[in-house]
């Protein structure tokens, strides 16, 4: 039994989609190690699944530090004794929705660290434990800005990007050694971020960004939070091997037009 | 107690490989399929071997190209179980003659583009009717890397992909709102009779050269296996959430990532 279990991080843990795949993996009896910046929603996620078959355990980190991501992967490896995958949800939106040239050099910064620099860093350290177990499968956030752009969103749009080509580039390094790497690119979502994008689009009234961002959809409404955490489990439990290096949209054909 | 009727859904190409594969993925599932190929006796075979299930596995010949024909298979289905609730589109040919545009002979062209286009837009013609009158449903469409990429002496292969993809995002965006989702499978070369075709396209003298190049094409080092991308295909028709529409699914060991 404890042969065919899985282990798997996931970042961005506390809320949200990622909240949503820690539960959808923990009741497919996958050990989770739940990664967040916030310690209490942690707690939170892994005492409404203390009775799943899978173990939840947390790890608080900044997820663009260097020493916090050796320390959460060496983490789910003391656990576990191995990794089979890393689910990298953690990012943030905004933090100003203005043009280029209005953005302060710090907001880039960090919009790059965490959403960017993040996700180097999670693959960097958790690669060489998914090669030594003979393969593993990475599953990145994008977002429908990781392929394309929208006004006010550079530096968020350049961090998604940026993410699109270190999966690509790692899916192509490490087939060989039976390692898989892909996107999920979640249009807006009924999520703390979707939030703070509909007050951003419309600060006076939300309801009219919230309006916006439904109308993108050929369905008329957001991506549930557990829609886009469904279809990352399924490229980490379920989905054929020879599917690598993509980019899977859930965003009700906003990708289309 | 009486059990809510199994969904059932058409697949065409439904006699070899891919096609094969997603009947027997889908009547293992316990739906019922109605199988759709224009070669009977291989059509009937395949489905002789499939195991005892709750759902019905009914063949079909026809030809997919033809409007009548199309008209005729999806009536069947209206027949049998009063409704479908999917369709999974895997009929296609390849290459006829390997040559420069130039040289593609123009009822090859017609050819390629009746067999690989018109089939797909004929299917959905008629199953998205019936799809809203159940208030929902799911169309898979089988494009290939050569949907959204290029490759030389593929070129009406390559226009008929591109043209599926056209029409699929299409009617994604139309039929969103009625609840209808419409996404691609995109494999790259398989281990099939188009595979086969593929390799000796490449290499008439030494087809093994020619597999060995379409396997180098993927980050793995080999070619996709048929039951892959009908597997892809089914998570699509069958269980990927409901925001999923519109999007181009590679099976493709990241040769697109390239």
């Amino acid at each position: 039994m404890s042969e065919s279990t899985k282990n798997i991080i996931v970042t961005g843990a506390a809320r949200g989609m990622g909240a949503a795949a820690v539960a959808q993996l923990a009741h497919r009896s996958v050990n989770v190690l739940a990664v967040d910046i916030d310690p209490a929603a942690l707690e939170e996620v892994k005492a409404n699944l203390k009775d799943a078959p899978g173990q939840v355990e947390i790890a608080v980190a900044d997820v663009s530090d260097e020493g916090a991501v050796q320390s959460y992967v060496a983490r789910a490896v003391e656990l576990w004794g191995g990794l089979d995958g890393i689910f990298q949800v953690a990012g943030i939106g905004g933090p100003e929705f203005v043009p280029l040239a209005d953005v302060p050099v710090d907001s880039y910064d960090r919009v790059m660290r965490v959403n960017a620099r993040s996700m180097f860093l999670g693959m960097k350290y958790a690669l060489p434990h998914l090669v030594s177990r003979g393969g593993g499968v990475i599953v990145n956030t994008g977002s429908h800005l990781a392929w394309h752009a929208a006004p006010t969103f550079a530096i968020y749009t350049a961090s998604k990007h940026a993410v699109v080509g270190l999966t690509k580039a790692v899916a192509l390094e490490y087939g060989m050694q039976n390692v898989r790497a892909n996107l999920i690119c979640p249009s807006a979502m009924d999520t703390r971020m979707g939030q703070e994008t509909a007050t951003g689009i419309d600060e006076a009234n939300p309801e009219i960004g919230w309006q916006i961002l439904r109308s993108q959809a050929a369905n008329g409404r957001v991506a549930r939070a557990d829609e886009a955490a469904a279809a990352g489990v399924w490229l980490l439990l379920d989905a054929p091997e020879h599917i690598s290096g993509i980019i899977i949209p859930v965003d009700s054909a906003q990708s289309a037009k | 107690m009486t059990e809510a009727a199994p969904r059932s859904y058409i697949v065409t190409g439904a006699a070899r490989g891919m096609g094969a594969a997603a009947v027997q993925l889908l009547h293992a599932r316990g739906f019922n399929v109605l199988a759709v190929d224009r070669e009977a006796e291989t059509l009937n075979t395949s489905l002789a071997g499939l195991s005892d299930g709750p759902g019905a596995a009914v063949g079909v010949a026809a030809d997919v190209s033809s409007d009548t024909d199309v008209q005729r298979f999806v009536s069947a289905a209206v027949d049998l179980w009063g409704g479908v609730d999917g369709i999974f589109n895997i009929a296609g040919i390849g290459v006829q003659h390997y040559v420069a545009l130039a040289e593609v002979d123009t009822r090859d062209y017609d050819e390629m583009m009746a067999v690989n286009t018109r089939s797909v837009f004929l299917s959905m013609k008629y199953v998205l009717p019936l799809l809203v009158a159940r208030g929902g449903g799911t169309i898979v469409n089988t494009a290939s890397h050569l949907g959204w990429h290029a490759a030389p002496t593929f070129s009406s292969y390559t226009a008929s992909k591109h043209a599926l993809i056209g029409l699929t995002k299409a009617v994604a965006l139309e039929y969103g709102a009625q609840n209808i989702r419409a996404n691609v499978v995109s494999p790259s070369a398989m281990d099939t009779r188009m595979g086969e075709e593929a390799a000796i396209g490449i290499n008439p003298a030494v087809p093994a050269l020619g597999w060995k190049l379409l396997a180098d094409q993927s980050a793995n080092g080999r070619v996709g296996r048929a039951e892959e991308t009908a597997a892809a295909g089914v998570w699509l028709l069958v269980d990927a959430p409901e925001h999923i529409s519109g999007i181009v699914l590679p099976v493709d060991g990241a040769q697109s990532a390239k």
